[in-house]
């Protein structure tokens, strides 16, 4: 018996087309696939996530953080931090790697069609949310107002730099900027504290949708200063675990009965505020 | 990542020995279906057990086996340490000191006296310890003797810039995988729950018990494990004995007490 | 329906392994596996239970997904060049002889698992090419609880089953088109069956409400847990936590586990490799530790206790049927004495 099933576990060979520092830790890579019908045909919704293999070093799940408005590429923005990242850090331009994907819900762009919107990115957790930020800003007749809340650790951590200048100059877009602290040696003449203290510095109306991006610690601080402000289910909460397939099988990613890369990554607060062990 | 070779080069590698039976290296030798393999991407630059001539460093990467035992041992090693990339603690002795420290636990003195009569004088004798409390270790390749499988995976890994991973996890899962009946369940003192998997279970494989040679895994839960022991009608001497076998001198088992 | 006495189904077993592989319990070291036989006598249906259940055969302990290449290309391919796995046996069809109902009822949720959402090419292949046969048990071991979670009748999930209504003698129960199809390609070893055969299998049946049935019950079950996860009862994982190894056996020896990891290995030369999966256990300390070291399960008690919510509460809210078929293996298993059943039990305030 022949079993034609579209094989879920086959990655496909892109190319590293363009690499760009961003941080100590973080670079910036765009990809192209060999062949020029699949990049054509390439399609995903901000919030996604692909499942990049260096062969040798193994597989891991990345956002996207490109646009899918942009049809020539897509991108990752990765710390280095393990095996798969470490390699990726070292890859050269032109060299190639495989992807399966995309994967995960993404964000619910029917929900923040025609809504005001504000984003809140704590570290990394701006990566997933720059492809919404850029697919809104192409798009922008389409959606309300957007607020942006950005912190990070320290000045250096900063990531897109030439894209928060961008994000500031529009008078359609208010873009606030913390660090939690400023090293000795760093220039910083911005907000200091964490990202939950830009959020009284907003206005905000109860009908506003939040899309929320950070590290896991995060978000408990971020829920209870938004508590009461916001409706639960137009809190959206992108979540992180370890997606090791992509497709529900492997059981790596799961918060409680949901699976971080069929359900999610990006779930309602109203979705997960019970759920056991999500925040 | 580590990068260790330019793209043509071959990886520069050392094996030593330090205070042990030689029973590691023998099993890098005993790597015949894949040696020759092997030899085409690796250069032995210095391996006193299997060829007659041998290079000082600087090495790529040094397999270390045997524990530290002697004044000079600690020279040795620091000297290795020096001269090396990346240094892979080979076995258990290299690891924790091995049977040997055993004999940290009582008196030295005693024991030269009783093995050299009166006149010890010339034997150097420290406690028998692990490499790492001496240097930094980039890799434990644990048990007695090691896995030949292991020593080729770590040796990939290095050829393509990729840091070994060590696992964490107990014994009892290679065993299960393998379909292999649960001696301790059967009444044996099987060392399988604590001890770190990556020998496939070779010994429960032929109905032996694990005797735990290669050490505690991380996150052993050792309180417990003793408990079920005792509940089998295992005597605390049969117990501490099993545990000062092969890694007495490992951090989790040195201090161990069973009462 | 037909009969089969029980000294013919060694002949059948001859019979079949013309045409298929057959897979069945067989004895090891005391214990019983599933393994391929190459004669009927080798079948011992009269197995309590085995180490390691049938999933091995769908799911293998390790499996090559893909191989790749790269040297001046990249390539990736499955493991099998029309992109199904790989099929060591070519495309023989196995009969898996011998399978008790709590595997049956495992494989469904395996089943369930493996080919919906994002079908499993490398599970379906295999299942595709499987008839399973079932076996009743005449006794529960005492390591048993299909009585609690009422998984030791099963109605559908095999193309036969055998329900042993005496000492030498098997019910029939046709459970397929394909088992239908067995019957009429060996008449020779079933026979019809009479009025008094039909009134020994009620008998049986009663019987074995009677044994295997037992008083505790999973009514309510997803509920009490909804409430003991944080509770003052929930002392119970903290005990759990304490007691635990962390060794992974209770889900590599369980039926329903599905969980699995994925490496890569490469050859030597560095150019050319594999990526496989290998089985995985939530009870292992780094199961979900994320990149750059986060746990979001750091102890024994946080990974116990979602071990059984996901067994008894999370699988059947996700899949509306429930993740524990009561089999008992991690009864048998688990070095630390922890029984499910205990748990359920003490969850139940019983």
């Amino acid at each position: 018996m022949k079993t034609l099933v579209v094989n879920p576990y086959l990655p496909i060979p892109a190319r590293c087309t363009k690499i760009v520092s961003q941080t100590e830790l973080e670079k910036l890579f765009r990809f192209e696939f060999l062949g020029k019908t699949i990049q054509e045909n390439f399609d995903y919704l901000p919030g996604q996530f692909l499942e990049l293999s260096i062969p040798g070093f193994g597989e891991a799940p990345f956002s996207i953080t490109s646009t899918p408005t942009k049809k020539e590429y897509f991108e990752f923005c990765v710390r280095k931090v393990g095996t798969v990242t470490g390699a990726l850090h070292d890859l050269k331009e032109g060299k190639k790697v495989g992807i399966r994907g995309p994967f995960g819900n993404g964000f619910p762009l029917n929900d923040l069609k025609g809504r005001d919107i504000i984003v809140i990115a704590g570290g990394l957790g701006l990566v997933p949310l720059r492809s919404l930020i850029n697919y809104i800003l192409d798009k922008r007749d389409k959606f309300g107002a957007l607020k942006i809340l950005y912190g990070t650790k320290q000045p250096k951590e900063l990531l897109f730099r030439d894209e928060l200048k961008a994000w500031e100059e529009r008078k359609d877009v208010e873009l606030l900027i913390t660090v939690d602290a400023v090293p000795e040696g760093q220039e910083w003449s911005g907000n200091v504290g964490v990202v939950t203290t830009l959020i009284p510095k907003v206005e905000m109306h109860k009908d506003y949708t939040a899309v929320i991006c950070g590290p896991p610690i995060m978000y408990k601080f971020v829920l209870r200063k938004l508590d009461g402000k916001l409706r639960e289910d137009l809190i959206f909460l992108s979540l992180e675990r370890r997606m090791r397939c992509g497709i529900g099988k492997c059981g790596h990613c799961a918060i409680g009965p949901k699976y971080t890369c069929l359900d999610g990554p990006v779930f309602s607060y109203e979705e997960i505020k019970n759920l056991q062990g999500a925040i | 990542m580590i990068f260790l070779v330019s793209d043509k080069g071959k990886l520069k590698v050392a094996i030593l020995g330090l205070t042990c039976c030689g029973g590691c290296q023998l099993e890098i030798l005993n790597l015949e279906p894949v040696l020759l393999d092997l030899v085409e991407v690796i250069e032995l630059v210095n391996f006193p057990e299997a060829q007659s001539e041998n290079k000082d460093g600087p090495y790529d990467v040094a397999f270390v086996e045997g524990s530290v035992t002697t004044r000079e041992e600690i020279e040795r090693i620091k000297n290795i340490r020096k001269e090396s990339k990346f240094l892979v603690a080979l076995g258990t002795c290299a690891c924790y000191g091995g049977v040997q420290s055993i004999r940290n636990f009582g008196d030295v003195e005693e024991a030269r006296k009783q093995v050299y009569d009166d006149d010890g004088s010339h034997i150097d004798a420290l406690p028998a310890t692990g490499l790492d409390e001496h240097v930094n270790v980039d890799y434990y390749m644990r048990g007695c003797p090691v896995d030949r499988s292991e020593i080729v995976d770590v040796l990939t890994s290095l050829l393509i810039g990729k840091t070994p991973e060590p696992k964490h996890y107990s014994v009892c899962v290679e065993c299960k995988l393998a379909e292999y009946a649960c001696l301790l369940n059967e009444g044996k003192l099987c060392m399988g729950p604590v001890t770190n998997a990556g020998c496939k279970a070779r010994c429960p494989a032929v109905s032996v018990p694990c005797d735990g040679c290669r050490g505690p895994y991380d996150q052993a839960n050792l309180e417990s494990f003793i408990e079920i022991l005792k509940e089998k009608k295992i005597s605390v001497e049969d117990i501490l004995r099993k545990f000062r076998m092969y890694t007495s001198w490992a951090p989790q088992y040195r201090n161990l007490k069973v009462i | 329906m037909p009969l089969i006495k029980k000294q013919k189904i060694p002949l059948l077993v001859d019979k079949m392994l013309k045409k298929f592989d057959v897979i069945g319990p067989v004895p090891k070291d005391e214990k019983y596996v599933f393994s391929k036989v190459s004669r009927g006598e080798e079948v011992f249906l009269g197995y309590d239970t085995s180490i390691l259940p049938p999933k091995k055969i769908f799911f293998p302990q390790e499996e090559t997904l893909i191989t790749f290449k790269k040297d001046e290309q990249l390539e990736f391919k499955p493991a099998l060049e029309d992109g199904t796995p790989s099929k060591t046996d070519g495309d023989r069809k196995f009969v898996i002889f011998g399978v008790h109902a709590c595997d049956i009822h495992a494989i469904l949720t395996l089943d369930k698992q493996f080919m919906e959402v994002y079908p499993d090419p490398y599970y379906i292949s295999k299942r595709a090419r499987s008839l399973i046969i079932g076996v009743s048990c005449r006794e529960p071991k005492e390591t048993c609880f299909c009585g609690i979670m009422g998984t030791y009748t099963v109605e559908k999930g095999f193309d036969l089953f055998l329900e042993q209504i005496d000492e030498d003698e098997f019910y029939v129960i046709v459970g397929s088109d394909e088992g239908r199809k067995l019957l009429s390609a060996y008449p020779d070893f079933f026979e019809a069956s009479t009025e008094e055969t039909l009134e020994k299998l009620r008998k049986v049946l009663k019987e074995k409400d009677e044994k295997f049935a037992d008083s505790v019950s999973i009514t309510g079950l997803p509920t009490l847990l909804e409430q003991e996860f944080d509770s003052v009862n929930g002392e119970i994982w903290e005990e759990l936590g304490e007691k635990c190894l962390g060794c992974g056996t209770c889900c590599l020896v369980c039926p329903t586990c599905f969980c699995f990891n994925v490496v890569d290995k490469v050859e030597l030369s560095g150019k050319e490799g594999l990526t496989k999966r290998v089985w995985d256990s939530c009870l292992l300390a780094d199961f979900a530790v994320i990149a750059g070291g986060f746990n979001f399960r750091p102890t024994q008690t946080s990974r116990i206790r979602y071990r059984i919510y996901h067994k008894l509460k999370y699988e059947l809210e996700r899949g509306g049927i429930l993740g524990c078929v009561g089999c008992g293996r991690c009864n048998i298993a688990c070095p630390a004495g922890i029984k499910m059943q205990d748990v359920i039990k003490k969850i139940k305030g019983e």
